[in-house]
């Protein structure tokens, strides 16, 4: 929006302390609708309470006139039923006249009260009436096109008063008790100018902004603290005698105009001007940004007040309209044709919408005006393609809502939305040609009717009903009555089969193709809004703005099998219920609530983090190195990656991280993974773990991410889709044949993947792990010469690993790791970490596992292996161990409560317990 | 003391500006948007009675019967109804009407008593 602003004053109004002349305090102007606009009346107290004592007083005589009006009414009852002699008016009514004693007068009294009753009553008529007027002249009456903005101040003088408007005068009277407040908040402040800070505190007593502010979920102890905070660093002066606004202050009140204006309200009210608020630089926009509050949400949780209103007004609108729409089959000309054929396989949809069973559809105005258009102007049949939820159906009802208003282009106005159901027409046909029979008699129905716009939902289940005779598909034949435009089809697809089963066939051919996208953000918001009323009403709780933000983030980023807005209404629905029976009725939901039920869906860490889980974070590698030893920079590059990841600091279109590790076999990679998907997803059963040494052939592509024209999709795909936030592993990434590796490439660049289907599987919650051995024997010498590591790891990425991989394959990767061999130290580490596991076995049957310091260095001595790592450990403790202790389970000669102690030489020693 | 003298000034200037105002705004304003109110009226009317519909379909057959008898009865049977809604019509039109004369006459009649009965008393 611009501004012209006073070349002498800079829109201060004051001048050396005087009122600017060139101005005359008005310091600012913006347009409006080719008006002027300019903020004056200040709303001193006399002005307010000269506002209020004339409002009160016209109430006052309104209330007297009408009262006076009745007794009009009375005395002309009393001329009519007494004085004229009427012998057929009842006698209890003549006396009852007669018991009134201010009626006791006689007949020419009586006649001249109530002519001037009538008198009192053209005015009350006149009173309310011009009120209105009064209200609706404070907006330009219509859009003045054609006129020459004013470039500066001096051009603003040649324009008519008539063109100018002080945006005062459309302030309700709500605003103007704000003001009043705001003026008083300065004076006590000791502050020489009405800021918008002074605004906002005052706006916070009206219900509309509490009303707000509460489902914007503020802590309002927080908010009014800063509040307070930043009035007091406004510099405070002694004496001050007269109070204006600022400039800010102007601007905030122009712009609330303009939005006020823009949406047709008949005064500017505190909510606008809330909303007008947080468009400025300064306190107010830093506090709200302060609290996570965006100019965005305010402009919504504006809307969600208003919504309700406009609910109402269009079911009063639509109920008024609807009682002229024919009950019946029949149109209003009379020329339609009965359909009984028809009616036992459809369902008149302009009928119900007509009693009202159809909600309201909203914010479909571009999608309405393209099926119009084309109604309109091709005249050819339209097919709604878009995937399930994204309100294909709910356009379909808006559709039959204005048809009944006859709120349509011509083509459709007099005429009923008649929906066909597919799978009774199909029901039952048994003998040979009943379907086409059934179709085809159908068809001449709609035709000879005239009246009707037939509809199919997900017409796809047409293609391939064979009619009994199994020649002649069922599409074909309504494709051909299409084609000679015999009468108008509507119908919805979902992009996958109108792509496999539609688009370019016959069917195909005869229809408008009109793609139905996803609502963007604000209109997925408002349409949530829209829904909230019922789910409140319905369980009895309330929904922050956070909620609803947080249900349309959320599921943006986490639900990809559903769409928007179906997929967060049902959030909301569930959500509902879920904080209905945990905290009872009257609670606010908030965003956290929504976060837990993702999380919990989608098992994916979503919600804020607690102190207890910051802590958990901070100390990420002594929690890993429980399970695995040594190997620090790994385990290392894996904490850094997953506090990246909780933190939100990673890129949201690229797997949470893609990691390399390199190393001999046994050294604790795959452990490492498990540990990983244990600490972020905690499970260590979230892993998707594929051998890549089954992929060693071009052809095993398909099994990966399905084959073309097959019903199934991939290993990986399939898997991924299913659980979307897991620990992927490729194991041996080395033997896959390179073709399969460029599929990763996307997968680790993009985080998405196309299958066979067409579907796009989402990656960007995935955490990517490929193990390999290749260089594994350069590792081992390496490491043995006591070359650093970071310096093996430089030649591996140059050199070695580039028969098995390309540059760019190895460019994707966050990090490369290499896993050291495992030291005799390591092992012996490891040898303990195993026999704690197997403890905790053996705790469950009850018994206490002990080993001596000489045996667990035996077991390591017998378990290490230079070229195999710690795989043979396994083998040494379960020949050595395992293996004895289960006979010994078996032959009883093990119990609860005894002690198992290993000792030197492969000894197993058993102390028995007490008898009891 | 001066801010309510400046209060009664204010409010008492302002109600009888409003009461001068009146029959400015009776005949003016309020006269055009009764006349306004009275077209829309007659439009919202003619609407509702499908008289353009019907007087368009004069000649078309009801419920489509195409045969000769039946275009035939349609006709009649299409005339009797336009005949019937034209004189809902007029019926609703005359209401209107009347609306709008007196509220162009009432204020009139009224002065006009009261002057006769305060010169009878």
């Amino acid at each position: 929006m611009d501004y012209i602003i006073c070349p002498k004053c800079q829109g201060k109004g004051i001048l050396e302390g005087k009122i600017c002349k060139t101005c005359s305090s008005l310091g600012i102007y913006t347009w409006f609708g080719g008006y002027l606009l300019f903020l004056k009346k200040a709303f001193s107290r006399s002005d307010t309470m000269a506002f209020q004592l004339g409002s009160l007083l016209r109430i006052i005589i309104n209330i007297l006139l009408f009262i006076f009006g009745l007794w009009g009414l009375l005395s002309l009852l009393k001329i009519i039923v007494v004085f004229s002699g009427f012998d057929i008016v009842p006698d209890f009514l003549r006396i009852w006249l007669n018991q009134w004693s201010y009626l006791n007068l006689d007949q020419k009294e009586l006649v001249l009260f109530f002519w001037f009753s009538v008198l009192g009553d053209c005015y009350l008529l006149y009173s309310i009436e011009h009120q209105q007027e009064e209200r609706q002249k404070n907006w330009p009456k219509s859009i003045r096109k054609t006129v020459e903005i004013p470039k500066d101040w001096l051009e603003t003088h040649r324009l008519a008063e008539k063109y100018k408007i002080d945006v005062a005068s459309a302030f309700s009277r709500e605003t103007i008790k704000l003001i009043q407040k705001a003026g008083a908040l300065a004076r006590k402040f000791k502050h020489q100018k009405i800021e918008p800070i002074h605004i906002f505190a005052a706006s916070l007593e009206f219900n509309d902004i509490v009303l707000a502010i509460n489902r914007l979920g503020i802590n309002w102890k927080n908010l009014k603290g800063k509040i307070s905070r930043s009035l007091t660093k406004i510099p405070a002066f002694k004496g001050i005698k007269s109070i204006s606004y600022s400039l800010e202050t102007k601007k905030v009140f122009l712009y609330a105009y303009h939005l006020a204006g823009s949406k047709n309200h008949l005064a500017l009210s505190p909510l606008v001007i809330l909303e007008s608020l947080v468009n400025f630089a300064g306190p107010v926009k830093e506090i709200f940004y302060d609290l996570e509050i965006e100019a965005d949400h305010i402009k919504n949780v504006c809307l969600w007040s208003q919504v309700y209103d406009q609910l109402i007004g269009e079911s009063r609108h639509f109920s008024k309209q609807a009682r002229f729409k024919p009950k019946g089959p029949i149109n209003r000309a009379y020329t339609a044709v009965a359909t009984p054929y028809l009616d036992t396989y459809s369902q008149d949809i302009t009928q119900l919408a007509r009693s009202g069973r159809l909600g309201i559809c909203m914010n479909r105005e571009k999608e309405m005006k393209e099926i119009f258009r084309n109604f309109e102007g091709v005249n050819k049949s339209v097919i709604l393609v878009g995937p399930p939820g994204v309100g294909k159906t709910t356009i379909i009802n808006g559709l039959a809502r204005r048809m009944v208003t006859e709120e349509v282009p011509k083509v459709l106005q007099d005429k009923r939305l008649v929906s066909l159901n597919l799978s009774s027409l199909i029901a039952g046909a048994s003998q040979p040609g009943e379907i086409e029979q059934r179709i085809r008699t159908i068809m001449s129905e709609v035709v000879r009717s005239g009246n009707i716009i037939l509809f199919i939902k997900d017409v796809h289940n047409m293609i391939g009903v064979k009619t009994t005779e199994g020649e002649l598909d069922v599409s074909e034949i309504l494709a051909d009555a299409l084609k000679n435009r015999l009468f108008l089809l509507l119908a919805t697809s979902i992009p996958q089969e109108y792509r496999r089963l539609i688009e370019g066939q016959a069917l195909g051919e005869a229809f408008q193709k009109i793609n139905i996208e996803e609502p963007d953000k604000n209109t997925t918001i408002q349409i949530l809004e829209l829904h909230t009323a019922s789910i409140e009403s319905r369980e009895k709780v309330y929904f922050s703005y956070g909620a609803l933000d947080g249900a349309f983030e959320l599921s943006t980023r986490y639900l990809h099998e559903h769409f928007l807005p179906a997929k967060a209404i049902n959030l909301l629905k569930e959500v509902a219920i879920a904080v209905k029976n945990k905290r009872g009725q009257k609670s606010m939901i908030k965003a956290e609530d929504v976060a837990e039920l993702i999380a919990e869906k989608t098992k994916i860490p979503v919600t804020k983090i607690t102190e207890k889980e910051s802590e958990k974070l901070l100390s990420l590698e002594v929690q890993i190195h429980r399970r695995l030893i040594d190997q620090n920079e790994a385990v290392e590059m894996v904490a850094s990656a997953l506090r990246r990841a909780r933190t939100e600091l990673r890129s949201a279109k690229r797997p949470i991280v893609n990691l390399l590790f390199l190393g001999p076999t046994g050294v604790g990679k795959t452990e490492l993974a498990k540990t990983v998907a244990e600490v972020y997803f905690g499970d260590e059963e979230m892993m998707i773990r594929l051998d890549m040494s089954e992929y060693q052939e071009k052809a095993s592509l398909g099994r990966l991410i399905g084959s073309p024209g097959g019903e199934k999709g991939g290993q990986l795909t399939e898997a991924v889709r299913r659980n979307p936030s897991a620990l992927l592993l490729l194991d041996e990434i080395e033997k896959a044949h390179p073709d399969i590796l460029n599929i990763f490439l996307q997968v680790m660049d993009d985080g998405r993947l196309t299958d066979a289907l067409g579907r796009t599987i989402d990656f960007t919650n995935v955490i990517l792990i490929s193990t390999s051995n290749a260089g594994t024997e350069f590792i081992q010498d390496e490491i043995r010469k006591g070359t650093p590591v970071a310096e093996i790891q430089e030649i591996l990425i140059r050199e070695k690993l580039k028969p098995y991989f390309r540059p760019e394959f190895l460019n994707r990767y966050d990090g490369v790791v290499v896993f050291k061999p495992l030291s005799q130290d390591d092992i012996r580490e490891i040898t303990k970490l195993f026999l704690k596991k197997l403890s905790k076995q053996l705790e469950d049957k009850g018994i206490i596992l002990k080993a001596t310091d000489d045996a667990i260095s035996e077991i390591a001595q017998a378990g290490f292996d230079p070229i195999f790592g710690a795989r043979p450990l396994r083998r040494v403790i379960q020949n050595q161990v395992n293996n004895v202790l289960a006979k010994y389970l078996l032959t009883g000669k093990l119990g609860r409560r005894d002690v198992v102690i290993l000792e030197k030489g492969g000894k197993i020693r058993i102390e028995k317990a007490e008898e009891l | 003391m001066s801010l309510v003298i400046a209060l009664i000034k204010s409010i008492f200037l302002n109600t009888l500006g409003s009461i001068i105002y009146f029959p400015i705004w009776w005949y003016t304003q309020g006269l055009k948007k009764r006349f306004l109110g009275f077209t829309y009226g007659i439009g919202i009317l003619f609407h509702n009675l499908a008289l353009k519909i019907m007087f368009k379909h004069l000649f078309s057959p009801m419920f489509g019967e195409r045969s000769k008898m039946g275009r035939i009865i349609s006709f009649f049977m299409r005339l009797i109804l336009l005949v019937w809604r034209f004189f809902l019509f007029l019926l609703g039109t005359a209401g209107r009407l009347v609306l709008l004369i007196v509220w162009i006459v009432l204020p009139v009649i009224a002065v006009w008593q009261i002057i006769k009965v305060l010169i009878l008393i």
